[in-house]
């Protein structure tokens, strides 16, 4: 018996000696150097950037379907499947800047043999606007007609509402468009243009494969095609040996997508070798990674983490006689002087440095525009609300706060015990710790604990925005896909009121009209002035409180070389561009 | 015997008819909207209520859970129902649902059998070797390691083993895939432990009664070799518990790899039902626990039918009484 423990504990301590000699850093050992393996946060939808727009797939529509221009992570745009970028000095952008002509690529084909011409182009933005499906309708919304003028060229005509109050989402087909719009210049025109749902579909093929278009039938035009989607945790792409751009100039011959969802796994799998590609690694343990050799890339990115306050609410809301409104008249409300008293004890500064939260990887936001955006307030500008603001306490200032809350009237106090205030939050791990967080700050700075956090599904949340019933604040995310500012206006433009977007209901003639402004004009100086005007005045009315703006971080293996990502600073990556260095 | 399979058989109507309908109702007061869903945040009113009324989502309970057996008629949304094998498609991957399981069941039955085939192959002989020398050093090693390895959280069990042998000493993957069956060894042992722990134990206590039995006695008196004593008279009659053991255990690991499959980012049923739970892919849902409750059921009914080959006896009594 004694042997037997003898050699068990030798196979202990030589276990030991073996573990203490690892992590000498990720190992190649076994892995077909041909194969890229990309890490993919959860199950990816349909193959079908038309109608499908979450992150999973993206990533994959990304290789295999293309769009008419890219966008470089300059924010700079290069033509894909059009020949040029249309300017005014090309003749491709009409005198009133409302129609873009696109020459588009010859000899280009689709992974099935198809050709590619103009008619796929209105097809594919056909569905994007007029599907049942589709979810990009609100995106895209400014496209008034999409024609085409020979095999290899389209027109696309941008417009407005004619009456801004009708809901673009009602408009189904090219016919109700014309009706409803008026042509006009479009500021965003090129990024969203450039935005992975606009990828070309093949009309013949998706017309063909019906409801299983998007998962056993997917054709595109991209330098990688579906090879074989064996479960719905994996999903093969194999090289295009016919694209237009040059099959030798891919990098790599496949591309295998491997769901991971449990971030420390991911963590894991990369200290192996055994992918090479993640954006959803555990931000605990980036310092490990990198002392393994693993390339850490942090950059700023488009999803901002913010708080709102429910305009329709009777606590904290902004209306009389039913009515909203933030123009300043009502300044005298209880409901007013609560939700100012609440902005004021909120400071975002430590939920960065939290370890489980953001461990570092986010930065400091005091309006709802990304850092590098059009209309992005650089700094502290005298005589704004911005100047209120400090890299410490950011809103926090107790002074304040405590003034509000005494200038409440009794009969309103008595209404305010504890856990009053419903606090709506996505059942995300980091939107349900951000908003206790915000329920603490709270209850430190007033003294009593107005809030209760109620973590809900998300699709619920959306049905709440819409209608205004049931919260009072929310703590939510924004990531803003198509990197202007037109699109993270969405979240307190008036007119998003009713679409789920808007979830404060927040709606102040200042802003809505500058946002308009914005929007409609390809003049960089008035859309800038325009945006900023904007984040003035929403700052100025508390009637969000934006908190952090969270980085993008990849991490990657070495031999993919150095990795950036495309377009939009969002979690895409051109993949096709990649080097593989052995 | 085969009188008493379709017997058994038929039972588990009603079990799969209580199941359907418990896990039907939790969906339905689950707070999620699979119209919502489908549709994203920007849909119009009238979409979203066309939706609704498309999915059948604006029937009352009963006919939506009637139309989820029986299915109903629609040019999109349209199914044969469970009880004729079609749940539909996947409100997320717009796959269909049992192609979805069929394509993962496979993968959770290899792992499930492996981790089975481990846990017998080392829990009873174990067990045998412990119930042989009773409360000697070995036998309080194994039950020290029974124990640990039956109180251990799997989850944890498996990220120790894949920091050792997989970030470490680099000797396994640590994402498996089925494709390379050394990929799956780690959650195959992982699997294996608690398993292996139970039988291990229930192999012990089993074997112990047995051995004072008064046959085993006689057996040893007409001068037996020990070994036959305990393989042909010992043995086999300590099997049955241990068969039923290790049956609810295969069912258990069927179903129950939920965890290991995560951890091991393994493409089996149980990631596909938690990633559907979380999206709240409501057809995805049903369907997976309705397989896997089915599976359950028809593996305990493999069980029973095994006590008559080891035991004879059993068969007599299945075969009910005064007939031969």
């Amino acid at each position: 018996m004694r042997k037997v423990m003898a050699i068990l504990m030798a196979v202990i301590l030589v276990a030991g000696l073996f573990a203490q000699a690892g992590g000498q850093g990720p190992s190649l050992k076994k892995r077909d150097p041909d194969t890229l393996v990309v890490v993919l946060t959860g199950p990816p939808q349909p193959l079908d950037p038309n109608l499908y727009t979450t992150l999973n797939e993206a990533q994959i529509m990304h290789e295999i379907n293309e769009t008419l221009v890219g966008m470089k992570t300059d924010n700079t745009f290069y033509p894909l499947l059009a020949e040029t970028i249309p300017t005014v000095e090309n003749g491709l952008i009409s005198k009133d800047f409302s129609v873009y002509t696109f020459k588009l690529r010859k000899n280009v084909a689709f992974h099935n043999g198809s050709p590619f011409t103009a008619d796929d182009v209105v097809f594919s933005f056909d569905r994007i606007l007029h599907h049942p499906k589709s979810s990009a309708k609100s995106m895209f919304s400014a496209v008034m007609l999409v024609e085409k003028v020979d095999t290899y060229t389209v027109k696309i005509h941008w417009g407005k509402l004619k009456d801004p109050s009708f809901a673009t989402a009602a408009m189904n087909s090219w016919a109700d468009r014309a009706k409803y719009m008026t042509a006009s210049p479009y500021g965003p025109a090129l990024n969203i243009l450039s935005h992975y749902c606009s990828g070309i579909e093949n009309a013949a093929t998706v017309t063909a494969a019906g409801a299983d278009y998007g998962t056993k039938v997917v054709a595109g035009t991209g330098p990688y095609r579906l090879d074989t989607w064996p479960n719905p945790t994996e999903v093969n792409l194999t090289r295009n040996e016919n694209w237009w751009g040059g099959a030798s100039n891919v990098a790599f011959k496949n591309i295998k997508y491997r769901v991971i969802t449990e971030s420390p796994q991911v963590n894991n799998v990369l200290l192996t070798g055994e992918v090479d590609v993640a954006y959803s690694m555990s931000l605990l343990d980036l310092a490990s990674l990198e002392k393994a050799g693993v390339k850490v890339s942090s950059q700023t990115g488009v999803t901002i983490h913010y708080g709102y306050f429910n305009m329709n609410s009777d606590l904290v809301g902004q209306k009389r006689d039913g009515k909203l409104d933030l123009s300043g008249k009502y300044d005298t409300l209880d409901s007013t002087h609560l939700r100012k008293a609440i902005f004021h004890t909120i400071n975002p500064a430590p939920f960065i440095r939290q370890v489980d939260l953001f461990n570092g990887q986010a930065l400091l936001i005091n309006q709802m525009m990304q850092p590098g955006f059009i209309g992005y307030v650089e700094g502290a500008p005298a005589g704004t609300p911005f100047a209120e603001f400090n890299e410490r306490t950011w809103y926090q200032d107790r002074a304040k706060a405590r003034a509000e809350f005494a200038a409440l009237t009794p009969a309103f106090k008595a209404k305010l015990t504890p856990e009053c205030l419903t606090l709506a939050v996505p059942n995300t791990s980091t939107s349900v710790k951000l908003a206790n967080n915000v329920k603490d700050q709270i209850k430190t700075g007033l003294g009593i604990d107005l809030v209760k956090v109620i973590p809900m599904v998300n699709s619920q949340i959306i049905q709440m925005r819409k209608t205004g019933e049931g919260y009072d604040m929310i703590v939510g995310n924004w990531f803003t896909p198509t990197a202007d500012s037109d699109y993270t206006c969405l979240t307190f433009n008036g007119e998003s009121i009713g679409t789920g977007m808007n979830g404060s209901l927040y709606s102040n003639e200042i802003v809505n009209s500058s946002i308009q402004k914005g929007r409609y004009s390809l003049d960089p100086k008035q859309r800038k002035e325009a945006y900023t005007a904007a984040q003035v005045q929403l700052m100025t009315d508390k009637a969000l409180f934006p908190m952090v703006c969270e980085h993008t971080v990849f991490a990657h293996h070495p031999r993919v070389g150095n990795l950036a990502s495309s377009g939009f600073k969002s979690k895409l990556i051109d993949l096709y561009r990649l080097s593989k260095l052995f | 015997m085969w009188r008493y399979i379709a017997k058994r058989i038929l039972m588990l109507i009603p079990v799969l008819v209580g199941v359907t309908f418990l896990v039907f109702s939790l969906m339905y007061i689950t707070p999620s909207d699979p119209a919502q869903l489908m549709l994203g945040a920007n849909a119009s009113p009238a979409a979203y209520a066309q939706m609704r009324a498309d999915m059948g989502l604006d029937k009352p309970f009963i006919v939506q859970y009637l139309r989820f057996l029986f299915g109903y008629k629609h040019p999109v949304f349209g199914y044969k129902g469970l009880v004729f094998g079609d749940l539909g498609r996947s409100y997320i991957t717009n796959r269909y649902v049992f192609e979805l399981i069929l394509s993962s069941f496979p993968n959770t039955a290899l792992l499930a059998t492996g981790a089975l085939i481990l846990s017998i192959a080392l829990g009873v002989p174990i067990g045998i070797l412990s119930a042989t020398r009773p409360y000697s050093f070995i036998d309080m090693v194994f039950t020290v390691l029974a124990l640990l390895g039956a109180s251990m959280p799997t989850f944890w069990v498996a990220m120790v083993f894949i920091f050792f042998f997989a970030n470490r000493l680099g000797w396994l993957p640590a994402m498996s895939d089925p494709a390379n069956l050394i990929s799956i060894i780690l959650p195959m042992v992982t699997l294996s432990l608690n398993s292996m722990a139970i039988l291990m134990r229930m192999t012990r206590s089993s074997m112990l009664e047995v051995m004072e039995q008064d046959y085993i006695r006689t057996a040893r008196l007409k001068g037996l070799d020990e070994g036959v004593v305990i393989r042909k008279h010992a043995l086999r009659n300590a099997l049955i518990p241990i068969i039923t053991i290790a049956g609810l255990q295969f069912g258990a690991l069927l179903s129950g790899a939920v965890l290991t499959e995560k951890i091991f980012a393994y493409p089996g049923i149980g990631t596909i039902m938690v990633d559907a739970i979380y999206l709240k892919d409501t057809p995805q849902i049903l369907g997976s626990i309705c397989f896997v409750a089915i599976m359950f059921s028809l593996v305990n009914l493999a069980v029973d039918i095994m006590y008559g080959l080891v035991d004879p006896r059993v068969k007599e009594t299945k075969r009910g009484p005064g007939r031969k």
